[in-house]
Parts: structure tokens; C-alpha cells; sequence
């Protein structure tokens, strides 16, 4: 009976604990098919297979289909891409198991589903980095050690019972095998009874174990998850497969822009922090994050796009952020801390806000110093692109508000190299080469003259037109955005001229469109006005955690705008503009001609996100859990370096070198060459099993599991006879009432010395005080031949012993 | 010669009721546990996937605690078994086992409670079949006890020993299973069976030379037990009559007797196996008719003991030869019941020699009854050639179970 109980119990588990399971892999997958697979299954299989049981298949009909499901899923997994494989090894263990569930429950049964869950729980780590996993884990794992505890209660109930017990021998096994063999003797019958020899509770308190089991569990999991070392660094975000699938790359069409402004997908995270690192900065406005800057407009099968160009002059553009060159440049301008942590597998290019120096140590991203630009080639870890995180200081705000300006880099850092006086466009820009001013101010006349018409009925509105170039560029800014003939869609259906450029019309006869085709047309209007422009392409997020503070980046707050170099005369001559002071010649002015609205990130304010506490909670997960690897870890030989100086640090120091090296080369020999990697696993394994038995000795020598001190070897030796616990009880009884027994006297003698001062002091007879009875039942088994007490003596006993104590109690000592 | 009985008293005073050394191993789940454990650490060392380290961390720490729980719960576990010491064969019996826990604040669960039973044949002791048995104790709360039991039913007469005892759990996880044996081998005696003898039984006894009366002895006095007093009647003997308390009253006064029809006879239990039996068949006969001559003795004796008085010598002609002399008590009886326990057949010729044994008794009264498993040769009483006395070949009765002659006086016990 209790054996039915528990098997249905366990089935009752086992299937909470697969649906558990599932969620867990369909979260990773972001689909719902599995989970709610598996829930239906489940539920099919508690009520036709283990209530009713009408459906119980059998086992070679359950393998048929284990295999089918199996082959399934292989066939699933060839035709994946790499990404997608793991998902196809979830759905294959998901399809094995579930026949399972419909065959008639027995040991060998939950065995195998326990098999199959546990490799389920392996395969949705490897596909989940969401903190609904770690959510989830909690319960699930909650579940599993239920599901162990009553299996381990089934199978201790299913082994009671009765076995034959025959010596070996051939004739035996013959009869064995041949099934003749029958029963000799029959010497044991079923169990007659179990029962509280004390007649106390039997039923165990669950909560003295569960609590802590729990706090045992979470405990040794934490510490063990922070303390075991690991061999990489960026590790998690080496897990992502494939290509990049967020961020920009050098070249943005228009169509492309179009699609990444529809995707939701998590970019990054900006996190601004006062100068001093230690207070979190907000601004006012969503802040402009610069990605990369195009200068080079084509179209290509009548698509239009914009590229890099070659625009950057320096022989080697990949350079190291400089520091601040000193503190009194843009001494306005706020400094704040602007940390970067990609979310997902960015691309090449990183984002920065300029103008930005080096923050303590420079970033591990390259800097270009003539389009303030940071990118760097993905570097890899076990063959897997990283996900980067980089910190730089900005001043590129103020009083909350982001300033449209950008130096020319030669004004801010001098070591790098000057446009060679040759070179140099002549007045007011010198300070561009002439490659670059030809390629910022390069327009095709022929291509935009539906543009250029439309420049001028514009710049005719303005009643002084052509008195300031920088004003007439403001104006054209603020017609294009809001002036109202324009709006702006992400739907980009619309039926286009094919003949024409795709800016032009936009311009003419569109005139919808998404941020690019907005900064397009500007930038052409200014170029065609002689004015070098450029497009800049980055992210202005609206979205700030203020429960985190920072900034989440998505696709959608994908943002492209234009910057015009205007000089310190054109400035001068402008009422609306006014070039910093510490400028030298000119600087790149930011012109943003996007309408706000409509879904447009031009114009938009701050807000917090709905989720935003749910955001935060992932991003602690991200940080304190996926984002472990070796730099968050101090090595010992670092900790002891810390607090040794001279020659001992310098030789520490060399050997944390050497320690590093290896473990670098170590990396990069195990994954590209895949020969190696046998002899690595061999080398983990070894040191994993000497750790692991050096751990075990320290244990068992210090912890007491197996060879203790030498007064629990003595105890061990002498185990304490349960038999005179009663006696222990009472002596413990009466020395509550001060009263001890001295070494020379007997237990008897002292037995009659209790009896003499109860009947002196407290007036207590001896029959209310039955010590001498029990003194004597501890002789009997002491010193006598009784070995063990019958149940009726052991009520005798226990009843002396309550008797002695409630007469203790009820005749307290006189004061 | 020392009896096998005498080894199974010094076998029990030297128990060892002293634990083994409490230890713990991982069951068969731990072992696929332990495998997953490995093979996800491998990937989490290798792969630096940090889910992967705290899934493994958890199952390690699983693993760890079931360890470290399993073990401390059954520390300080002590157990104790209690059997009875002699029992009748197929007649029910129970053991008990005791599960105490001395310790403060830890309570065990599912403790699962072995203990084995073997039946030892022969003067070597070798254990030849046997039987476990499993019980599960679902709590011993801290500073408490559970009592378990079993019936137990042993299917032959012979010595059977418990042990060892151990004690196990598998509680929380049922990843490891810690546990203890207690290396105390505990014996017990399983007697003959006692069947029912038949009214027909008194036959047994008559013998001829008596003219149809049983043997019976009588008291000193010779009319019997004194009883009380009673008026004279006629026909009353004279010497019957009690003078003093006849003075007293002044009138006759005899003295009143209680008749005792006491049987005082000799058995002689003639085991032998013939070893030319080959087929299976027929050693199963063989056997079966050595327990039917041995139950018949042993419910002859243990009726005619404690209903009818009887006073019996009783000589065992098997592997080893044992005599009792004058049996009259339930105690006596029992003392015999022991050595039939263990007696085994003999394919040698010790039926002589074992009625040589009988000599004394026999003098007084020649009646010898004989239980074999073989037919007496012939009338002449040619199994007993070998015998120096003469007399001891006068007055036998021999009783063939082989050929079922006991039928007519005894039914054997069914339970």
C-alpha cells in the first residue's frame, strides 16, 4: 500500500520536475512548444497511464519510439545552423524521454527519465543566459530533490521484504537459469509489525531536514561557484555562436537601417558615473552614442548606402584612447564615466560619446583619432567570438546636456600626426588634407538636382538667406524635421522610383522615411552648399533603469545624424552657434534633421521601461553569475605578490606572468588544435582527482568522517551502551540539583545519600523517589548478567525515571 | 565427544555484539550521478560556462550532504535482536529487532534493517541456505526507539543461525547509503516437530510376557501415591489400615492410594541412510523417513513424558551416538529434543553399538521399542547381531517408518 503511495507520488514529481525542465530548455529556446509538449504528455500519462491505466506500452514499442524521435531530432540538428544545433540536442533528449512516461512506472523506469532530466538541465545551461533560468533553477532544483527523496523512500520500501539466501554452487545456478529451481525452504515470512518501541511521533518532521538541506545546498553551491578557479577570461561571452547579430559594421545601407530599427534586441548597456566613479550621472536627454562615421555616399542596384570611405588619414588608425591632456580643456564640460558592457555579439565597431580620453587604463578597443571612433577585431576565446566591455572618460556633456560639438582630434591630442602642410586644404579648412575635404563635401550634381531645388526653395524662406553659412544649415535642419512636409515611418513599402537616387526621392516625392534618409538628405544639402558633412550612425537610448541606472540599448534606438565641420569664422559670423573656446579652427557641429514622433528616437525624452526591475535582475545575473571568469578571480600568487615588496614582488610578479602565459597558451592550444584537447582533459581530470583526494584526507583527518581524534576513536572503541542511558538521564536529573557523586563513594552509597538529604530537606519519601531501583537496575546491567531490558522493564524505567523528576519538580528546595 | 549442542552454547557466550565499523559507499544512482557530475564539470572546467559550474556545484553539493547526512544518522545507531533460543520446527515464531537512537537533536529516517538467517548442517557448522529478510523503519526520532519484527517459521529440525544484523539508510537522496553491520551471530535450535500420537499408541508398550498389560512400575508402598484416609470397608487389606489414627477414632481407618500405571521402557531411534539410494526420488524418501522417525521419537517422548508419566531411555544410533537415561521430566525431554535437533543419519552400522548403550536400563525391564528407517532382516533380530548382551535381543519391537508403520500411532504436525 505505502508502495502505491509512493509511486504515485513519484510519478507526480517526476512529471512536475520534466515540465520544470522543459520551461527551463524553452526558455532558452524563446519557445513555448517544448514546455508545453512535455505539460501535455504529462498530464496524459498521470491520468491514463498511472490512474486508469489504460495506456501502459510496452517496453520495445517505447524504445521504437524513442528511437523515431531520436532520429527526429537528428535529422533536425543537420539541417540547423551551428547556433541552433544545441536546440535540436534539448528537443532529442526531450523526444527520447517522453515514451517513458507511458510505460507502466518502475525503478528501471524513473532511472531512465531521471537520465534524461538531469542531461535536460545540462543542454537548457548551455542554451539559457537569463536570469529566468536562474529564477527557474531554484524551484526546479527544489523539485529534483524531491523527486530524489521519494525515490530513494520507493526504492528502501520496495527492497523490504523477503530473499532466499543459496550458497553458490552449479547446481544452483543451473536450476537458476532453467528456471526449475523452486523455493527449498520458505524461512521467513512477511514483516509482522513496526511500531515506536517509545510510543513517540513517527512521522518524520520534514522541516528539520529540509531547512537545512536547502541552506546546506545554496551555501556549498555559492561558495563552490565563486571559489572553483577558472582558465579563461570572457568566457561567457565566448558562449555566443555565430555572426554578429546586433551593432553596425562600416557600411549602413538605407534598407539596412530600416531592419535593425525593428529589432528589440539588447545592444548594450551605458552606465555614467560622475568623474568620481562613485555616483551614478543621469542626463537630461537621451545621449547621442557615436558608432561609426560614413563619409562615403553610393548606390549599389539601386539601393543607397553610406561607407567608411577612405577617410582616415593616419597610417595606422588603430591606436590606444589617450588620456585627458589636461584638465583645463573644456573645463564646462562635465567629466563623466561612461561604461560600455555588450549584451550580445556586437560587431567590429565599438561606441563611444566624444569627446573621450583614457579612464585609468585604456580600453581593450582601438581608438581613431579622426572620426572619434572605437573598434577592434573580435578577439576569440575557445574559438568564440567575445563580448566586450570598456570604460572611457567623456566630456561630452553639459550640465546634463550633451554637447553638439566635436573637436577635430589634432586640437585635443598632439602625439598624433598633424596634416603635413602639403596636404593641407587650403583656408578656412586646413585643418582637413584635401582627400578628406574632398571626400566630406563630394555630391553628384546630376544625381540630387530635385535635392538641390528643393535646398534653395528653403533656404529662400529665410529672409537673409545667404548671409551665414552655419545659420542657412540650421535651417535646413529644422525645415526637415519640422516643418511638418516630412514624417517619419519605418515603413518603407511605399512604391519608389527606381530611376531615381533613393535620397532623391525621398526629397522629391517620398518624403517618409527613417532616420537615414533624413541625415542623407541633409548631408547632401550641406555638401552640395560646400559645407563638409558626414554621416554618423550610433544609438540614442530613451530607455534609463532607474532601478540600475543605466542605459539599455536596443536595435531599435538605432540612430543616424549628420555632423558639419564649420569653422571659427563661419561660427563667429552665426547668431545661433558659437564654436568653444578651446577649439582651435573649427569642430564638427552634430545636426540631427529626424522628425520626433511617430516612433522616431530625434526628440524623444527619458523614460523607464516597464520590466525595468526585471532588466536590472538580469543584469546582476549577467554580472555576478555569467560574467565570472578569471579576472574576477585574485590568484594566490597575486594576493601573496600584494603584500611583498621588492625583489620577493618582483619575482611574484614574473611567476603570476609566467602562470598567465601558460594558461593563454593553454587556451588558444586546446580549442583550434582539437588533438590536444585529450591530453588537456587528462590534465584537468588529474588535477581535479589529486585536489579532490587531498581535500578528502583534510577532511577526513580534521572533519572527523573516518579517523577522527583519538577520543572518538576511543569512543568508537567503547560505544556508549544505550542500555544505561537511563542512567545518565538520572544522574543528569539529579545534578541539576547540585548534588554530584563523589569518586570514592558507590552509586548505591550515593544512591542512599540523595534518599537521606530528600528525606531530610524536602521531606520526600524514599517510595516517591524510586532512585535506589534504579541505581540497582543499573548494577544488574552494569556488573550483572542482564544484557538487554524487555520493553515491560524499559516502561518500568522510563516511568521510575518521570516519577524521579516530577518529584524534584513538585518538592523544590526551601529558601 | 563433544555435542554439537554443547558447541552451539559456547558459540553463544562468545557473541560478539560489538558493531562493525559505520561506513558509507554510493548506491547505483550515485554511481550515474556521480558520472553526470563528472562529465559536467569536465564541460563547465573546460568550456568556462558558468551555468554549467553552478549545476555542478548543485549536484556536488547533493552529492556531499547525502554523504555527510546518510552517515551522521546512523551514527551512534545501535541495534539489538532478540530471538528466542529453541524453537519447534514449522511453528512460527518471532524475532525482534530494536533500533535505538542515543542521539540529542538528529533523527534517523528510512532505516532499512537486514538481518539473515542460515541453517548450518553438520559438525562443521557449514552454512547452507538460508534467507534474508528487509525491514524498513520510517523514523527513529533522536533519543528514541523503534521495534521492528518478523515471524519466522523454520521448515526443518536443525541449527540455524541470525546474523550479522545490519542497519542502513539511504535517507535524504538515496545517492549514498551509510550503514553498519552488528557481528552478532545469534543460534537457534529448531526441535523436532511435535505430531499427535493416536490412541493406538499404547500397543507400543504391551508386551507379551505380561499377558496384555503395560509395563508398570509402582511405588514403594506398592499400591501407589498416598492419597488420603477413608472408613475401613470389606475387603479392604489389612495392611492398608493406618493403626494411629484408627487408635484415635477408634474405628477402622485405611489409608487411601492413588494407582499410577507409570511406563518405564526403552527406545531405541535406529537412523541410517542408505547411501545405495541414487535417484533424487529416493534420497528424498530417505530423508523424509529419517524426519518421520525423528518426529515420531520426539512426540513419543515429549507425550508419554508430560501425560503419561512415562519413564524413558532413549539411545540415538546415528553419526553420533547419544544416550538418555530415564527420562521423566519436560526438562529431560527437551535435553533429548536437542540432540534429535541435530542428529544426523549414518550409512555405518551403530545400531549395536547404540543398543549396547541400553544395557542397564534394559536389565530391569527388557522391553526395547526400535524407530528405524530400515526393515528389521528376518525375525531372528539380525539387526542387533552385533550386540554383547544377549537379553537385549529378547523383547524388541520394531517399528519400519520407511514402510510406514508408525501410521497406526502417530500423524505428523501439518502447520
Amino acid at each position: 500500500m505505502i508502495k502505491d503511495r509512493l509511486l504515485w507520488k513519484l510519478s507526480i514529481a517526476s512529471g512536475t520536475f520534466a515540465i520544470t525542465a522543459a520551461m527551463l530548455i524553452g526558455i532558452g529556446q524563446s519557445s513555448l512548444s517544448i514546455p508545453v509538449l512535455v505539460l501535455g504528455c504529462v498530464i496524459c500519462s498521470w491520468v491514463y497511464t498511472d490512474w486508469l491505466g489504460w495506456v501502459r506500452l510496452h517496453r520495445y514499442f517505447v524504445y521504437l519510439m524513442m528511437i523515431t524521435g531520436a532520429a527526429f531530432a537528428i535529422f533536425d540538428y543537420l539541417n540547423q545552423e551551428s547556433h541552433e544545433q544545441l536546440y535540436s540536442v534539448a528537443n532529442l533528449l526531450v523526444y527520447a524521454q517522453l515514451p517513458l512516461l507511458f510505460q507502466e512506472k518502475s525503478r528501471r523506469i524513473f532511472e531512465q527519465i531521471g537520465i534524461f532530466l538531469l542531461l535536460e538541465l545540462v543542454v537548457a545551461a548551455l542554451v539559457n543566459d537569463n536570469v529566468v533560468y536562474g529564477i527557474l533553477l531554484i524551484p526546479t532544483l527544489t523539485i529534483g530533490a524531491w523527486v530524489l527523496v521519494l525515490y530513494a523512500t520507493y526504492i528502501t520500501y520496495s527492497s523490504q521484504g523477503t530473499k532466499t539466501i543459496r550458497p553458490w554452487s552449479w547446481r544452483h545456478l543451473i536450476e537458476e537459469i532453467s528456471l526449475l529451481g523452486r523455493p527449498r525452504t520458505v524461512l521467513v515470512r512477511s514483516p509482522l509489525s513496526v511500531r515506536d518501541a517509545d510510543k513517540r511521533e513517527t512521522k518524520p518532521r520534514w522541516i528539520e531536514i529540509g531547512m537545512p538541506l536547502s541552506a546546506s545546498l545554496i551555501f556549498f553551491s555559492g561558495t563552490y561557484f565563486y571559489s572553483i578557479p577558472r582558465l579563461s577570461r570572457g568566457a561567457y561571452g565566448a558562449t555566443g555562436l555565430g555572426q554578429a547579430t546586433v551593432g553596425f559594421n562600416d557600411e549602413v545601407l538605407l534598407s539596412q537601417m530600416g531592419k535593425i530599427l525593428q529589432s528589440h534586441s539588447a545592444v548594450f548597456r551605458l552606465e555614467l558615473q560622475r568623474g568620481n566613479g562613485k555616483l551614478p550621472y543621469r542626463p537630461l536627454e537621451p545621449p547621442y552614442i557615436r558608432g561609426a562615421a560614413l563619409h562615403l555616399y553610393k548606390v549599389d542596384r539601386g539601393n543607397g548606402g553610406w561607407y567608411q570611405g577612405d577617410y582616415s588619414r593616419l597610417s595606422l588608425s588603430k591606436q590606444t584612447l589617450p588620456p585627458l591632456p589636461h584638465a583645463a580643456f573644456l573645463p564646462e564640460n562635465e567629466h563623466t564615466i561612461a561604461t560600455i558592457s555588450e549584451q550580445a555579439y556586437v560587431g567590429d565597431l565599438a561606441f563611444c560619446i566624444p569627446p573621450c580620453y583614457q579612464f585609468r587604463q585604456a580600453p581593450e578597443v582601438d581608438f581613431d583619432p579622426d572620426v572619434w571612433q572605437f573598434s577592434s577585431d573580435r578577439t576569440s576565446v575557445n574559438g568564440q567570438a567575445t563580448r566586450r566591455e570598456y570604460s572611457f572618460l567623456t566630456q561630452g556633456f553639459v550640465n546634463g546636456v550633451q554637447t553638439p560639438w566635436v573637436p577635430e582630434s589634432e586640437t585635443v591630442f598632439t602625439q598624433f600626426e598633424e596634416v603635413s602642410a602639403d596636404d593641407r586644404q587650403p583656408a578656412p579648412y586646413d585643418e582637413l588634407s584635401k582627400t578628406q575635404y574632398a571626400l566630406l563635401t563630394y555630391w553628384s550634381a546630376s544625381r540630387f538636382a530635385g535635392t538641390v531645388r528643393y535646398r534653395d526653395k528653403l533656404l529662400a524662406l529665410q529672409r537673409d538667406s545667404g548671409k551665414n553659412l552655419v545659420d542657412q544649415c540650421l535651417l535646413l535642419r529644422d525645415q526637415l524635421a519640422n516643418s511638418g512636409e516630412f514624417s517619419y515611418t519605418l515603413d518603407l513599402s511605399m512604391n519608389r522610383d527606381r530611376l531615381l537616387d533613393p535620397i532623391e526621392d525621398f526629397v522629391v516625392n517620398q518624403k517618409r522615411g527613417h532616420c537615414q534618409f533624413f541625415a542623407s538628405a541633409l548631408a547632401v544639402m550641406l555638401r552640395s552648399m560646400g559645407v563638409p558633412a558626414r554621416l554618423v550612425v550610433g544609438y540614442r537610448p530613451a530607455e534609463y533603469n532607474e532601478v540600475g541606472k543605466y542605459f539599455l540599448v536596443r536595435q531599435s534606438h538605432a540612430h543616424a545624424w549628420v555632423e558639419a565641420y564649420f569653422t571659427r569664422e563661419q561660427c563667429n559670423a552665426s547668431s545661433l552657434v558659437k564654436l568653444p573656446d578651446n577649439f582651435a579652427k573649427g569642430g564638427w557641429y552634430r545636426l540631427d534633421a529626424t522628425p520626433p514622433g511617430n516612433g522616431s528616437n530625434s526628440g524623444r525624452s527619458l523614460s523607464q521601461p516597464n520590466s525595468q526591475t526585471l532588466d536590472f535582475a538580469q543584469q546582476l545575473w549577467r554580472d555576478y553569475i555569467m560574467n565570472i571568469d578569471r579576472s574576477s578571480h585574485t590568484s594566490p600568487v597575486q594576493s601573496i605578490s600584494d603584500f611583498s615588496s621588492g625583489t620577493y614582488a618582483e619575482m611574484l610578479e614574473k611567476l603570476q606572468d609566467s602562470i598567465d602565459q601558460f594558461l593563454e597558451r593553454s587556451q588558444e592550444s586546446i580549442f583550434p588544435s582539437r588533438a590536444g584537447i585529450w591530453w588537456q582533459v587528462l590534465l584537468v581530470g588529474a588535477i581535479a582527482a589529486t585536489t579532490a583526494f587531498v581535500a578528502w584526507k583534510i577532511f577526513h583527518r580534521f572533519m572527523r568522517f573516518g579517523g577522527g581524534t583519538p577520543k572518538r576513536k576511543a569512543q568508537r572503541k567503547h560505544p556508549k551502551n544505550v542500555t544505561q542511558e537511563f542512567y545518565r538521564r538520572l544522574v543528569r536529573i539529579i545534578e541539576r540539583e547540585g548534588w554530584k557523586r563523589h569518586p570514592s563513594q558507590t552509586h548505591r552509597e550515593f544512591a542512599l545519600q540523595c534518599l537521606e538529604k530528600l528525606r531530610s530537606q524536602r521531606g520526600i519519601e524514599p517510595s516517591d523517589f524510586p532512585i535506589a531501583a534504579l541505581t540497582e537496575r543499573y548494577y544488574a546491567m552494569r556488573y550483572g548478567s542482564q544484557s538487554e531490558w524487555t520493553t515491560g522493564e524499559w516502561q518500568e524505567i522510563l516511568m521510575a525515571l518521570n516519577k524521579v523528576e516530577a518529584t524534584l519538580r513538585s518538592h523544590p528546595l526551601p529558601r | 565427544m563433544e555435542s554439537l549442542r554443547a558447541k552451539v552454547l559456547v558459540e553463544e557466550e562468545g557473541i560478539r555484539r560489538k558493531p562493525s565499523r559505520l561506513r558509507s559507499w554510493p548506491t547505483r544512482e550515485g554511481f550515474h550521478f556521480a558520472f553526470l557530475i563528472s562529465f559536467i564539470l569536465v564541460g563547465a572546467i573546460i568550456r568556462d560556462v558558468n551555468l554549467l559550474v553552478i549545476l555542478a556545484g548543485v549536484l556536488v553539493a547533493m552529492m556531499l550532504i547525502q554523504f555527510r547526512l546518510s552517515y551522521r544518522s546512523m551514527q551512534g545507531i545501535q541495534l539489538t535482536r532478540r530471538t528466542p533460543r529453541r524453537v519447534e520446527a514449522r511453528s512460527p515464531f518471532r524475532v525482534e529487532i530494536r533500533i535505538s537512537n542515543p542521539k540529542r537533536w538528529l533523527g534517523s529516517w528510512l532505516v532499512t534493517c537486514q538481518d539473515k538467517l542460515y541453517r548450518i548442517e553438520g559438525t562443521a557448522k557449514k552454512e547452507i541456505e538460508g534467507a534474508s529478510i528487509q525491514l524498513v523503519a520510517g523514523h527513529v526520532p533522536p533519543q528514541g526507539s523503534v521495534e521492528l519484527s518478523y515471524e519466522c517459521q523454520f521448515p526443518r529440525r536443525g541449527l540455524y543461525r541470525f546474523g550479522p544484523l545490519e542497519a542502513s539508510t539511504r535517507f535524504p537522496l538515496g545517492l549514498t547509503q551509510a550503514g553498519f553491520g552488528l557481528l552478532d551471530r545469534q543460534s537457534c535450535l529448531s526441535l523436532p516437530a511435535i505430531g499427535e500420537l493416536l490412541p493406538t499408541w499404547r500397543e507400543l508398550f504391551r508386551v507379551r510376557r505380561y499377558g496384555g498389560n503395560a509395563v508398570r512400575t509402582q511405588s514403594a508402598a506398592g499400591e501407589g501415591e498416598f492419597y488420603g484416609l477413608r472408613d475401613y470397608r470389606v475387603g479392604d487389606s489389612p495392611r492398608w489400615i493406618h493403626w494411629r489414627t484408627s487408635a484415635r477414632r477408634n474405628e477402622l481407618v485405611v489409608r487411601q492410594f492413588e494407582k499410577q500405571n507409570s511406563i518405564e521402557s526403552c527406545i531405541l531411534l535406529d537412523l541410517f541412510r542408505d547411501t545405495t539410494a541414487q535417484k533424487t526420488e529416493q534420497a528424498e524418501r530417505v530423508k523424509e523417513a529419517e524426519e518421520i522417525a525423528i518426529e515420531f521419537l520426539a512426540t513419543l517422548v515429549t507425550v508419554l513424558v508430560e501425560r503419561a508419566r512415562a519413564t524413558l531411555s532413549v539411545a540415538i544410533a546415528a553419526e553420533t551416538q547419544e544416550v538418555h537415561y530415564k527420562i521423566r521430566s519436560r526438562v529431560h525431554a527437551e535435553n533429548l529434543l536437542c540432540d534429535l535437533a541435530v542428529a544426523q543419519a549414518t550409512s555405518s552400522q551403530v545400531l549395536p553399538s547404540a543398543a549396547q548403550l541400553l544395557a542397564t536400563p534394559l536389565r530391569s525391564n527388557p522391553y526395547l521399542l526400535v524407530i528405524s528407517t530400515r526393515p528389521n532382516d528376518g525375525t531372528k533380530n539380525d539387526r542387533l547381531d552385533g550386540t554383547k548382551d544377549s537379553q537385549l535381543r529378547s523383547y524388541v519391537r520394531w517399528i519400519d517408518v520407511s514402510q510406514g508403520e508408525q501410521e497406526k500411532y502417530f500423524v505428523r504436525s501439518q502447520s
